[in-house]
């Protein structure tokens, strides 16, 4: 070996000397298992990489092996070459094999490009050989052994496993994509199982500067029969955006005939690779697919109508669909889809200057297929399972909260949505909202400006600018419904009056279970809370057990506590503020995230208890940690106007006491909220009667000792939200309230300042109720 | 998936799963020797009951299970591990809560059993508690038969082989006689693999025969024949358990003049490439030249074009041990000079440090062994296994 020159090395591949990791690549190919015989030295090319030749033994079956060549015409041994770019090995060499490999065979690459002229280039990793360096120590091994594993399965035709699927053909060197719903063409040909063509309207945007159709879109797929006017008005569609003309014209679709002696369509089982060019390829290739006679026909339909109106080239689009044995890898369907763009061109015919034919060098390129955008195609990348009914998701405020939990339902095709707020965008609400408002038209509505977005997405979107607590007025008063079919309500309005008014609506005026969410204390904390089946627990008694649930959670109380001021006003012009909370739109992003993905798995299953999950800001202050209580049935007694709704954990707490004292009365302190807007009690705990209370058969007299301190730190370590609503005492053997229980409630009405408390009575058989209405009776 | 014939890394011992391409994915186990991983050999033993299950399929109760399991004779080497792994009993006595650490036993839809080969092996030796518990199974289903004449799955038996002194008389229609073909799977006629039962040889008239067959270690031999594309022999599999010399020299006796049932594209060394499958005298190293045995030689001899023949077995050394014998491996490489064939040894696949299943894929022009790899070169992982980043989202 010549001594090298001493060169300057540039680090990636001097043009002036070898590339620095030439040689070891060699010893690498050299060492690996597969590879016979000596690998040659590596040569310089061009543009700073190399490459390298060898020869690598394929594992054949018995009888191929004992004659050297397999039925697939793949040999014992194979030449291989490998093309390492300069950027080696941060990329990937490409491999190639000698010219008249069996191109008939399964994935390949289309075009092998780098200067290999007409060397084949095998397809032989579903993901990107330049990702696959990097996933396994010195990346060349493993490219190795995936090109020795293709070549065996090469050997004997065993490249696509119908188990996985009919892997479809593969299209690198494409010149666009088209966009179409390729569920829909399925259905024309299941509709028209004979076989046939349509036309179909395109609209596409080329890119000037390298003739790419990035991207076409199929927007019309019945136009019927072609006439010469609508073709002309359909090429004269011109619109501009940025520095991309956007343009129309046809596209045809066609798919395969029954075969002669049958009646199911033509089974096209060999894989084809793409090396179509020109039109007349086309239809050859549209031949092999069972469907050439059907293309044919309706191109010559669009050529006649063309002669009409002395148009000379146009590009069109065309698909072809080859039905095959075996249903497509991770479809359901046999029929693949096939698309190309033509450089459609007219030649005169022999017949004379009217008479004009499709040119058959018409030029074509490949196009790959996208899925147009639908709740299926949203679904699918979501890993999500479609929930079943077609009902709307009510969503209650459209604010920065609510409207990143829809765009985030959205986005995994959960809709439709009837979103409802009254407010407008402005300005200031761009720093945490999904959405950046409207770009020439401010003041918009803020369910309008969702509800677009959300149509982007192809779900349906209803708006209601009604405020919400009318709404719910209307909705008890029976002037309005929701709709039947409702899914779910969502209620992230941030309001206290919006939640009492739910609250107060009957379990049958809100169709759909209702979550509701909130973000409180500066966005550390977050809640959920899923109502029960048939609303109950309703959403008064979540958000009741939520604040019990501090007085046991020393975290969450002190969490609380710290954003107890947190709703300040924010200037958002001269002379007006806004009433809100500061945090980053991120934080709000943090907790929206989570909401949004409970929800949809309640639209998917929906628990059978009601729940509670608390979200606390982790320290990093960059994640969340949700806990999940469940909350069971709450008993509810309705007695003079008033509702009084007993918690289940404040039910378990009076049997388990009564167990306790057997047949003597025994009694304690009632912990909870009242709404005197609703007319409600709910008792969220029980306090033990203190120690000097006096317990007998026939009755029971609460002490004093501790007792004010007791209910105080309640109160307190509840963030002041609940507090004193009464007592209870047992009746073990049954009867209702005593004249004495009676002159005690008066009494207590003394010292609550007239705030309504109740007088509980258990016995064995059922609650029974005194209510005094305080001051407001 | 092709039709796939694979062959567990076990030592000297035979474990082989044949997994038919049928729409029930039919699965035929010969053999096993699931031996305790222990200490050291953690890191170098491959998990064969793992690499067993995972080609397994689960019935609709999520019971792993095998269609047939067919045990070619009752040494240790070809049991081991049958009452730890597999369900023997009644159906309704499975246990669907195994210990803590322990897997969901594997059911045995099928069992094919040769009363004869046991008869023959309880002669010289006391059988292993697995090899007591196969046959106690085998009566079991026997029990079944006769009781209701007919079995379901996990209660089904195929007796190959007509035992002594008309002991199999009344059992006609689960008994599959020497020379027969049959192709009834599980209860099924199965149009993709059929089976030519080659031995045991049938109960010979002499004593002093019948002792010769007991000492060369009578084994169930069939010629498996596996269907590819519209050829129905693409793959004829020989399998022989540890069948010795007397045995081959007699099979070549019995059929010479159609020597088609012979043939193969995939043979099992029979006892780990002993040499005494192929001679009577001792191998002792090579030293004194100890003759082959022309007729069983020619019985081992009729490989197909480009045919392989694996030894289950240690790695063969060029030494004095045997099983297995490197002057075995040496007769075995003569036959497939003629032919073009390959000799693979469990044991060396892929390599003698860290082996894993040897696996071949059935296709129209035959079984095709596995794709050459080499694991990737990198730092300190040896032990653990190569280091994969997973892959990302951005």
């Amino acid at each position: 070996m010549k001594k090298r020159k001493t060169t300057h090395n540039n680090g990636n591949g001097s043009a002036l000397g070898m590339h620095p990791e030439a040689e070891r690549a060699a010893r690498l190919i050299q060492a690996h298992k597969a590879v016979a015989g000596q690998v040659s030295a590596p040569r310089m090319l061009d543009a700073g990489g190399f490459r390298i030749v060898f020869e690598m033994e394929v594992s054949l079956p018995s009888r191929a092996r004992a004659i050297g060549i397999s039925e697939t015409g793949v040999k014992a041994q194979e030449r291989v070459v490998l093309h390492f770019p300069s950027s080696y090995p941060l990329k990937a060499p490409r491999i190639y094999l000698r010219h008249d490999f069996n191109r008939s065979l399964p994935h390949f690459n289309p075009m092998p490009g780098f200067g290999e002229g007409d060397l084949v280039a095998p397809c032989v990793y579903e993901g990107s050989l330049d990702e696959l360096m990097h996933r396994c120590g010195d990346g060349l091994s493993e490219i190795l052994n995936h090109l020795s594993e293709w070549l065996g399965k090469a050997a004997m035709d065993d490249l696509i496993d119908p188990d996985q699927g009919w892997e479809p053909i593969r299209r690198d060197d494409i010149l666009g994509a088209i966009i179409f719903d390729a569920g829909k063409l399925r259905r024309i040909v299941e509709s028209q199982p004979q076989g046939g063509a349509v036309f179909l309207g395109c609209t596409y945007a080329q890119n000037h500067l390298n003739g790419r159709y990035w991207i076409s879109r199929i927007s019309e797929y019945d136009p019927g029969p072609m006439k010469a006017a609508s073709l002309a008005n359909i090429l004269a569609f011109r619109r501009r955006f940025e520095d991309m003309e956007i343009m129309a014209s046809v596209g045809i679709f066609a798919w395969p005939d029954v075969v002669l002696d049958g009646s199911t369509a033509a089974i096209c089982g060999k894989y084809l690779p793409e090396n179509v060019s020109n039109l007349e390829e086309l239809f050859e290739r549209a031949d092999d697919y069972g469907c050439g006679q059907s293309l044919r026909s309706k191109l010559s339909e669009l050529t006649w109508v063309c002669s009409c109106l002395n148009l000379s080239s146009f590009p069109i689009f065309i698909i072809l669909s080859a039905l095959r044995p075996y249903p497509l890898i991770g479809e359901t369907s046999r029929l693949e889809l096939i698309p190309y763009a033509v450089e459609y061109s007219l030649e005169a015919s022999m017949m004379g200057h009217k008479n004009f034919v499709a040119s058959p060098a018409s030029n074509i390129w490949p196009l790959g297929h996208r899925h147009a955008l639908s709740t299926e195609l949203l679904n699918q990348l979501s890993g999500v399972r479609k929930a079943a009914g077609d009902g709307p998701i009510v969503q209650l405020g459209c604010g920065s909260l609510g409207s990143k939990i829809v765009m985030h339902l959205a986005r995994s095709g959960n809709g439709p949505f009837l979103l409802c707020d009254k407010h407008a965008f402005s300005p200031h609400n761009a720093a945490r909202h999904a959405l950046t408002g409207h770009p020439e038209f401010p003041g918009q509505s803020k369910a309008i400006l969702l509800a677009a977005e959300v149509r982007n997405l192809r779900q349906r979107a209803e708006t209601d600018f009604d405020d919400i607590v009318q709404k719910c007025h209307a909705i008890k008063i029976e002037a309005y419904q929701l709709p039947a079919d409702t899914r779910l309500v969502i209620d992230a309005t941030g309001s206290l009056s919006v939640r009492e008014a739910l609250s107060s609506l009957l379990p049958d005026q809100i169709p759909g279970r209702l979550l509701h969410t909130a973000l409180i204390a500066d966005g550390e904390v977050g809640i959920m809370a899923v109502e029960g089946p048939g609303r109950n627990p309703n959403i008064g008694d979540l958000v009741v057990r939520f604040f019990d649930r501090r007085i046991e959670d020393v975290e969450l109380a002190s969490r609380l506590a710290r954003g107890i001021n947190s709703v300040q006003r924010q200037s958002i012009g001269s002379g007006c503020s806004s009433y809100t909370m500061t945090m980053p739109d991120t934080r709000v992003s943090l907790f929206a995230a989570g909401m949004a993905e409970r929800a949809r798995q309640v639209l998917e299953e929906a628990p059978s208890e009601a729940e509670i999950w608390i979200g606390l800001l982790d320290e990093s202050k960059v994640g969340v940690s949700w806990k999940r209580f469940t909350l069971r049935e709450t008993t509810v007694i309705k007695k003079g106007g008033w509702e009084i709704r007993l918690l289940k954990e404040a039910i378990d707490q009076i049997s388990e006491e009564t167990k306790i004292w057997g047949s003597l009365e025994t009694g304690g302190v009632l912990i909870g909220s009242v709404s005197i807007l609703r007319r409600c009690f709910t008792v969220s705990r029980v306090l033990e009667a203190p120690p000097d209370s006096l317990r007998s058969e026939n009755s029971f007299v609460l002490g004093i000792k501790d007792l004010k301190k007791n209910v105080r730190d309640a109160w307190s370590r509840s963030g002041e939200s609940l507090n004193y609503v009464g007592v209870w005492h047992s009746h073990p053997n049954g009867g209702g309230p005593s004249a004495l229980d009676r002159m005690s409630l008066m009494k207590m009405r003394v010292h609550r300042l007239g705030a309504p408390c109740i007088s509980l009575i258990w016995t064995p058989e059922r609650y029974e109720i005194l209510i005094d209405a305080g001051r407001i009776a | 998936m092709p039709s796939t014939v694979t062959f567990f890394p076990v030592d000297n011992g035979d474990m082989t799963l044949i997994k038919v391409d049928d729409n029930d994915k039919t699965a035929i186990l010969v053999d096993i020797n699931v031996r305790q991983v222990c200490g050291e050999q953690e890191n170098s033993m491959c998990d064969v009951a793992g690499e067993l299950r995972k080609r397994l399929q689960k019935d609709k109760e999520g019971r792993p299970y095998v269609d047939v399991f067919l045990l070619s004779h009752p040494d240790e080497d070809h049991c081991r591990g049958l009452q730890d792994h597999f369900h023997l009993g009644p159906l309704h006595s499975y246990n669907y809560a195994p210990p803590k650490g322990k897997e969901l036993k594997i059911v045995i839809r099928e069992i094919w059993s040769s009363p004869m080969v046991f008869r023959r092996a309880g002669k010289y030796h006391t059988l292993c508690d697995d090899a007591k518990a196969f046959n106690g199974e085998a009566r079991r289903r026997v029990k079944h038969f006769k009781e209701k004449g007919s079995a379901g799955d996990g209660d089904r038996i195929i007796i190959i082989g007509e035992d002594e002194n008309g002991k199999t008389e009344d059992l006609e229609d689960i008994l599959v006689r020497t020379d027969e073909v049959f192709n009834r799977v599980n209860g099924k006629t199965n149009d993709t693999v059929s089976m030519r039962v080659l031995g045991p040889l049938p109960p010979q008239e002499t004593e002093e025969l019948e002792e010769q067959l007991s000492k060369n270690h009578s084994s169930v031999i069939l010629q498996f024949s596996i269907k590819a594309g519209e050829k129905t022999d693409a793959c004829l599999y020989l399998t022989g358990g540890d069948a010795e010399v007397f045995i081959w020299e007699k099979l070549w006796e019995r059929n010479k003049e159609r020597v088609s049932c012979l043939e193969y594209n995939l043979m099992l060394a029979p006892h780990h490439c002993s040499w005494h499958t192929l001679s009577y005298e001792r191998w002792n190293g090579g030293k004194g030249n100890p003759k082959v045995c022309k007729d069983a030689k020619s019985a081992l001899s009729q490989a197909r074009a480009g045919a392989f023949i694996v030894s289950s077995s240690k790695a063969i050394r060029d030494d004095d041990s045997d099983p297995p014998c490197s002057g075995a491996k040496r007769e075995y490489l003569s036959i497939l000079k003629g032919v073009k064939g390959e000799f693979y040894c469990t044991g060396e696949y892929p390599d003698e440090e860290q082996q894993e299943p040897l696996q071949f894929k059935v296709s129209r022009e035959g079984p095709q062994p596995p794709a050459k790899r080499s694991a990737p070169i990198e730092g300190a992982s040896v032990l653990a296994g190569s280091i994969r980043q997973p892959l990302i989202h951005g």
